[in-house]
């Protein structure tokens, strides 16, 4: 088809880097600004040749907080998503194995995690602020990373579930004949089996924790501060200074964008739920 | 029988006493005219108070048509967008490996700092795209702070992050497709506008209506593009709801109302999209189960 129509395969592609182009100029656009100086950056007529410079990396990272908010940021996503996991991945293992996937019983529960999935978080904002600056848990990263591994958890029982739905149960009969508990068997029966959900389910729950800003910006001040919590705070902060604006963006957008690339295989599947085998 | 039940008990430790929060305290805030300013508010009851305030609230009534012009819009061209790319994407293209990692990037990129950094190339004095226009002699224009443009340079920005989520999974739904009914056409001499219309699309659609459910979900809940663009003006041109709920809570401090709005909308949000959901993730409990 493709020597046939000539004049459509070049359309073809031509759309398709076209739309390459739109996604990253803008990007490369940041990078390029964060290497400039202030002047230049600021400039009405943009500056095509400067000499890269990394004095703003420097200030951002220390003056700006982004190293401290890289390391909470850090810690709260892994935490979560590790917890995330933990206590997701038995859910979806009851409600596909121990109890089929279409029974009563496994449909309501993970009709529950749909709906907390679906709400908007708005929901919760106000009620979870008032109790957690109560008990103490605003100021410091342990109440978000609570709020996040709620998210992590929905996040895994949709994802483990949809893996889970087609894992042969027959598995799991042999495995209790066997005298294996059901946490056993789930950890070394089931789970070696499905490394790539995990992974996936970890990927994705990095991100999400990573990228969260609404929570972040209610609960978390001063040192306990998340990437995108600093990030916003710069506008003010340092004003006009785009360039170290910018090169704040960098750093906290480069890790994750970095890890999703290497990872990339694994999310596909992850991000539609199931909806695409 | 017991090492069955604890199963639920990790996900129940962190999800019930959760929810317990969400409605006691969901409750007391619903029916208090609690002010963080003012400490001795909190007792202040006010019964039906807050709920008949937000049935007659112009700004939310405002900001619930923000979010459904954003929503509808951004939807519907990440749609037509993405799907296309997927299309013209699937099959033999140079550089297609190096193409799918970068069309990533957009939208694992920190929302914050996508929004800050097209609020940067949109600035009407120094900002890139300022410039373009300039240059091509269409003159600049301060698109955040007019109130004609500035929601629609939002949903440019949602538009630029989530297109490529519609591609990605569109493309690995289109790539999974038994490929013997585009044989068949192929055979038959089916033109391309006619496989795409009778084969390729149906064939696709589960896959379509899940990719829809989930950019509508996720594009109801945006915060933070507004929050760094706009802050939800200029006026309330471009408040979003759960913008509306943060200003209301954490720059009035009117968190008993905040809290009113943040419930009505959800429960709204939950009649509209919850049923449609449930049918398409296919989990709708059937009578003949029970």
């Amino acid at each position: 088809m493709n020597r046939s129509r000539p004049v459509l395969h070049t359309l073809r592609v031509t759309a398709v880097y076209v739309f390459v182009l739109w996604c990253i100029l803008p990007i490369l656009w940041l990078v390029s600004t964060s290497l400039k100086s202030d002047v230049e950056a600021f400039s009405r007529e943009p500056v095509w040749f400067f000499v890269p410079q990394f004095s703003n990396y420097v200030t951002a990272w220390f003056d700006g907080g982004m190293g401290q908010s890289m390391l909470v940021s850090g810690g709260v996503a892994i935490t979560s998503s590790i917890l995330g996991i933990l206590a997701g991945l038995p859910l979806a293992y009851l409600t596909t194995q121990v109890w089929p996937a279409e029974s009563v019983g496994s449909a309501r529960l993970t009709l529950g995690v749909l709906l907390l999935t679906t709400v908007p978080p708005v929901l919760s904002l106000t009620p979870f602020y008032r109790t957690f600056f109560g008990v103490g848990l605003t100021g410091n990263p342990v109440g978000l990373t609570i709020i996040h591994t709620f998210y992590a958890i929905l996040l895994a029982v949709l994802i483990f579930r949809s893996f889970l739905a087609s894992f042969p149960r027959e598995i799991r009969e042999a495995a209790m004949l066997d005298g294996l508990g059901e946490w056993r068997t789930l950890f070394q029966c089931v789970l070696p089996n499905i490394w790539g959900a995990t992974f996936a389910t970890f990927v994705l729950a990095l991100i999400q924790s990573w990228n969260e800003f609404l929570y972040a910006l209610v609960l978390t001040s001063g040192d306990s501060q998340t990437v995108p919590v600093t990030i916003a705070g710069f506008l003010s902060f340092f004003g006009t200074n785009w360039a170290r604006l910018t090169a704040a963006g960098v750093i906290g957008a480069l890790p994750i964008v970095i890890f999703a690339i290497i990872v990339r295989k694994h999310m596909a599947r992850g991000l539609s739920f199931g909806g695409v085998k | 029988m017991r090492s069955r039940t604890s199963l639920v008990l990790p996900a129940a430790v962190i999800i019930i006493p959760l929810l317990i929060i969400i409605v006691v305290q969901g409750i007391q805030l619903v029916t208090h005219a609690e002010n963080l300013l003012r400490p001795d508010s909190a007792d202040q009851f006010v019964g039906w108070d807050n709920i008949l305030r937000a049935l007659g609230d112009p700004t939310l009534l405002g900001s619930i048509r923000v979010t459904l012009i954003y929503v509808a819009i951004a939807v519907t061209i990440e749609m037509v967008v993405g799907v296309s790319i997927a299309l013209a994407l699937n099959g033999r293209i140079p550089g297609k490996g190096v193409i799918r990692a970068l069309v990533l990037i957009p939208m694992v990129l920190t929302p914050v700092v996508a929004g800050l950094m097209w609020r940067l190339l949109l600035d009407p004095t120094s900002g890139f795209v300022n410039w373009m226009l300039d240059s091509v002699g269409i003159g600049s224009y301060a698109f955040l702070s007019e109130p004609a443009t500035a929601l629609g340079a939002v949903i440019l920005v949602e538009v630029w992050q989530n297109t490529p989520f519609v591609v990605i999974i569109v493309l690995a739904g289109l790539e999974s497709l038994d490929p013997s009914p585009f044989e068949a056409a192929q055979l038959d001499g089916a033109s391309a506008p006619r496989v795409l219309r009778h084969i390729t699309l149906p064939m696709l659609a589960p896959v379509l209506s899940i990719v829809v459910l989930l950019r509508v979900i996720d594009a109801v809940k945006t915060f933070a593009l507004v929050n760094t663009m706009t802050k939800g003006g200029p006026g309330t041109s471009t408040l979003a709801i759960s913008n509306y709920v943060y200003r209301l809570g954490f720059e009035t401090f009117d968190i008993g109302y905040a809290t009113t709005v943040g419930f009505m909308v959800s429960l709204a949000v939950l009649i509209v999209l919850f049923p449609v959901a449930t049918r398409l993730m296919g989990l709708r409990i059937r009578k003949a189960h029970r």
